[in-house]
């Protein structure tokens, strides 16, 4: 062939070409390539699976209805039927499918080398586990987040076994369970606010984040129906028009951790027009509180003016079913004495198991030997034990973390990182890479709800017994396990013989002993319960004077906890992201406070308060009442993923806590901080 | 002055190289773009629809919420197939590496849909499903199954489509729909053609 010969093959084959649908087909499928990369991960067209479970990220227990196709989450929904959600849902049971594939995920066992985090197999992991408690043995500790599951009595059953401490993080449930100890009770405290018709919200910030609160707000919309007169009126006291302040009848601005001395005060305007209370100590109630909560001083401590206090009386004793809930604004260091105080005054209101007062739920029955009640897995005090850890006045020479994250949601934050630093042997069992997990020696990854066998027993607040089973639902989605059923594991290896194999084997007996039938449990049905415990309360010691405020700041700070933002385990959730604009931390003032503090709108500032220091900027907003600085929680995280890492500062940094030695637990609800330019 | 060189190419090369890259484009072309696989199991709709008497609908669904159920699951087929109902060996298979197994059979999708478009059975479900579907309601084994290897969309078969109605059987087209197809229906019929209208 010459070169004329070729140069007519190739325009014969040029000519050809054109009409052969080589080059029109590449360029349509080229382009199609590029709008379909195959390294995208893509959701599996089959047949669409709902199932119910509730959620565990978000401490209300709310019930969740998910969409999974071949094993792959794909949807969440609220759940019409549950008890807990009765159609609503939170932004953090809503992360439950979004954050299994965060991230901020931990893929798989790590183990702490000279060059940082590095991979290890489980069986390696468990058998390292195994040694480290086995030497340690006396001395070992463990903290878990979560209130309402039974993995708890595992891990408290091991402690005893191991002669350790187990500690639950401090939270409305502890507050609850201390409370009703120190009155002479036992079991969960519940509030059937469906069934209440005058509801005072003292702190408690029960439509967004305090309790079951989307079951509250259910409750509220129900009783405020669209175009019609409401049939129950909520009141709500506290330092920041919040999400609750927001909707309910009325606001009432009352200080920082005020709710106890309101709840008193109150109780001495009810004693003024001459109520009494089916209780024991009934003498000594009544003698401290006209010591030490008249009107008068109420309003001088709190901000709460008496008049207002006296109409409040006057509209409770009113009420056909008045109800009260208290605690701290932000879920955190309210301690025991406002729910205490809050007991006495539903007491005096004879609101103590009736309808659309507070019910006495039972403690679910114990069924791993050694694990002792709920009341006595949450008697110990955390906060004062990291403290004394962190200054090595105390040790831990392993302590094992569940479902918390100490190194970021306690106050004095930096003083509790140091304290899990200063621990001897630190073993995170968190599902995310949080501050504490990258402190930690070992991290052995939890399975999140969907992938693992979990329950939830009435939270806090539910108005009755609740029982809800998990099962594994999705494929996991990385080489997790389920904490409980390591820890089992690594028993067996101690040979210590906790009376269960599997972790499956403890909710089934959970299930048996509370007479709920399994399979019904299996698929997605709730178990509920309206049996209370008797309790005619001791009010001896619910007036006792509460401790004084931390800090010698000029003011008062309110910390705000939204869900939207993620809580003390969760870091914002990435569907969440959108609600957050900018880097900065806003923190919230009234025009009043911000001209007395010498600051303007915009300006930065630097907090400073008995527990650190943290940087903001200042927003001017009369949703905040005078002499009080506002700061969202859920800021400042240095872990987790590029959606929550480095936004703004972490209020809980500024927080410290005091000793109150009468009931046993610290408090932080009130801290006094100043204000600077940064 | 110039050699005048030998032969002047001619009209021979040329139509050589025009024959040869016309068989190369239509013959080699497409069975190298796309590859051809044969369903995991040898279903039978003709089984199921003339001797069970069973309709369409009692396994290809729209659920409570408008989201189309798609193809049953191992679960629903062992509502009936715990046990071979038949002597068909593929039957005792399917119970043996599915049903016993706890697996998903993995379905071939002749109409697989890009993640990019939204698409609603519910709001097109007064059309019959072979407008776009092929017509697989009758067959006793499925069809073969090709898949383009660049873009991973399926094909009825090696033809290639450029246009409706220019001389292609439109079984063809009954692969992963075009957005042109879409839209001229949309068109055709009434319905608009906005960008969000499938892109969400």
């Amino acid at each position: 062939m010459n070169r004329r010969t070729f140069l007519s093959f190739a325009a014969g084959a040029g000519a050809g070409l054109m009409i052969t649908p080589i080059p029109w087909k590449l360029t349509d499928d080229i382009s199609i390539w590029t709008q379909n990369w195959k390294w995208n991960p893509k959701v599996p067209k089959r047949n669409v699976f709902f199932a119910e479970m509730a959620s565990k990220l978000d401490p209300a227990g709310t019930g969740v209805r998910v969409a999974l196709v071949d094993g792959v989450p794909v949807g969440l929904a609220s759940s019409q039927d549950h008890p807990l959600s009765g159609g609503g849902v939170s932004a953090l049971a809503a992360a439950e499918v979004g954050l299994l594939m965060s991230p901020a995920r931990v893929r798989q066992p790590l183990v702490r080398t000279e060059a940082g985090l590095a991979p290890i197999s489980w069986s390696d992991a468990e058998a390292l586990l195994a040694e480290k408690l086995g030497r340690a043995e006396g001395d070992v500790a463990m903290i878990s987040g979560d209130d309402t599951g039974t993995a708890n009595e595992v891990f408290a059953a091991l402690m005893h076994r191991l002669s350790g401490s187990f500690y639950m993080m401090p939270g409305e449930a502890q507050s609850a369970h201390k409370a009703l100890e120190k009155l002479g009770g036992e079991g969960h405290l519940a509030y059937d606010i469906e069934g209440a018709d005058y509801v005072l919200l003292l702190g408690a910030d029960a439509l967004e984040s305090s309790g079951t609160a989307v079951r509250n707000a259910r409750a509220f919309s129900q009783s405020h129906p669209s175009g019609q007169p409401a049939t129950a009126k909520y009141v709500y006291a506290g330092p920041v028009l919040n999400n609750t302040a927001v909707v309910c009848d009325q606001w009432i601005q009352a200080r920082p951790g005020a709710a106890a001395s309101v709840a008193l005060g109150l109780a001495h305007a009810l004693m003024e027009r001459g109520a009494t209370a089916r209780a024991n100590g009934l003498d000594a109630f009544r003698r401290d509180v006209a010591a030490n909560y008249s009107p008068a001083r109420i309003e001088r401590e709190t901000g709460v003016r008496a008049d207002t206090l006296r109409k409040l009386a006057a509209e409770l004793a009113a009420a056909k079913r008045p109800l009260v809930i208290a605690g701290s604004e932000f879920g955190q260091g309210a301690g025991a004495r406002a729910l205490m105080a809050a007991l006495g005054l539903n007491a005096m209101l004879g609101r103590i198991n009736v309808a659309g007062g507070v019910k006495i739920v039972p403690e679910a029955p114990a069924v791993v030997q050694g694990a002792g009640s709920a009341a006595s897995r949450y008697s110990a005090d955390l906060v004062p034990f990291l403290k004394k850890l962190a200054e090595g006045k105390a040790s831990a020479g392993v302590l094992m973390v569940y479902d918390a994250n100490p190194a970021y949601a306690l106050p004095q934050a930096e003083l509790m990182a140091q304290a899990v630093r200063r621990a001897g042997f630190t073993v995170s069992f968190s599902s995310f890479m949080d501050e504490t997990a990258e402190l930690a020696d070992l991290v052995l990854p939890s399975s999140m709800a969907l992938e693992r066998y979990d329950d939830v027993y009435t939270p806090y607040g539910a108005g009755q017994a609740v029982y809800s089973l998990n099962r594994p639902l999705a494929r996991p989605a990385f080489d997790t396990r389920a904490t409980a059923d390591v820890l089992l594991s690594v028993a067996r290896r101690l040979d210590i013989d906790l009376g269960y194999l599997a972790f499956k084997d403890v909710l089934r007996a959970k299930a048996e002993a509370l007479g709920a039938d399994w399979k019904a449990l299996g698929r997605g049905a709730v178990w509920t319960s309206a049996a209370t415990t008797e309790l005619v309360p001791d009010l001896s010691a619910a007036a006792a004077p509460a401790p004084r405020a931390q800090g010698e700041g000029l003011l008062a700070l309110a910390p705000v906890a939204k869900h939207n933002l993620g809580s003390a385990k969760v870091a914002l959730p990435p569907l969440c992201a959108a609600t957050v604009r900018g880097s900065d931390l806003m923190v919230q003032m009234n025009a009043k406070t911000a001209r007395q503090s010498g600051v303007a709108e915009g300006q930065a500032v630097r907090l400073s308060g008995p527990g650190g220091e943290m940087t903001a900027r200042v927003h001017i907003t009369e949703k905040v009442m005078t002499g009080v600085v506002a700061a969202p929680l859920g800021f400042g995280h240095t872990a987790w993923d590029e959606y929550s890492r480095g936004l703004g500062d972490n209020a809980y940094k500024v927080l410290a806590a005091a000793d109150d030695p009468e009931t046993g637990l610290s408090v932080w609800s009130d801290t006094r901080v100043n204000i600077a330019t940064a | 002055m110039v050699k005048k060189t030998s032969g002047s190419g001619g009209a021979l090369p040329f139509f050589i190289g025009f024959v040869a890259i016309l068989l190369v484009g239509w013959w080699w072309f497409p069975r190298v773009l796309f590859s051809v696989e044969q369903q995991p199991l040898r279903f039978s709709h003709l089984v199921h629809v003339d001797d069970a008497g069973m309709a369409c609908e009692d396994c290809h669904y729209l659920n409570e919420d408008g989201s189309f159920s798609g193809l049953p699951s191992t679960e629903s087929c062992a509502e009936c197939h715990t046990e071979a109902m038949g002597e068909d060996p593929e039957e005792q298979r399917f119970i043996d590496e599915y049903v016993n197994e706890g697996k998903e059979v993995p379905w071939l999708i002749y109409q697989d849909q890009p993640d990019n478009v939204f698409f609603s059975h519910a709001a097109h479900a007064a059309q019959d499903c072979t407008t776009c579907h092929p017509d697989v309601g009758g067959s006793d084994t499925p069809p073969l199954h090709y898949r383009n290897k660049l873009t991973d969309y399926s094909n009825g078969g090696y033809r290639i489509v450029f246009g409706r109605g220019v001389g292609v059987d439109p079984a063809y087209s009954r692969g992963t729909m075009k957005m042109w197809e879409c839209e001229r229906c949309h068109a055709e019929n009434g319905q608009s053609n906005a960008c969000y209208v499938c892109h969400r």
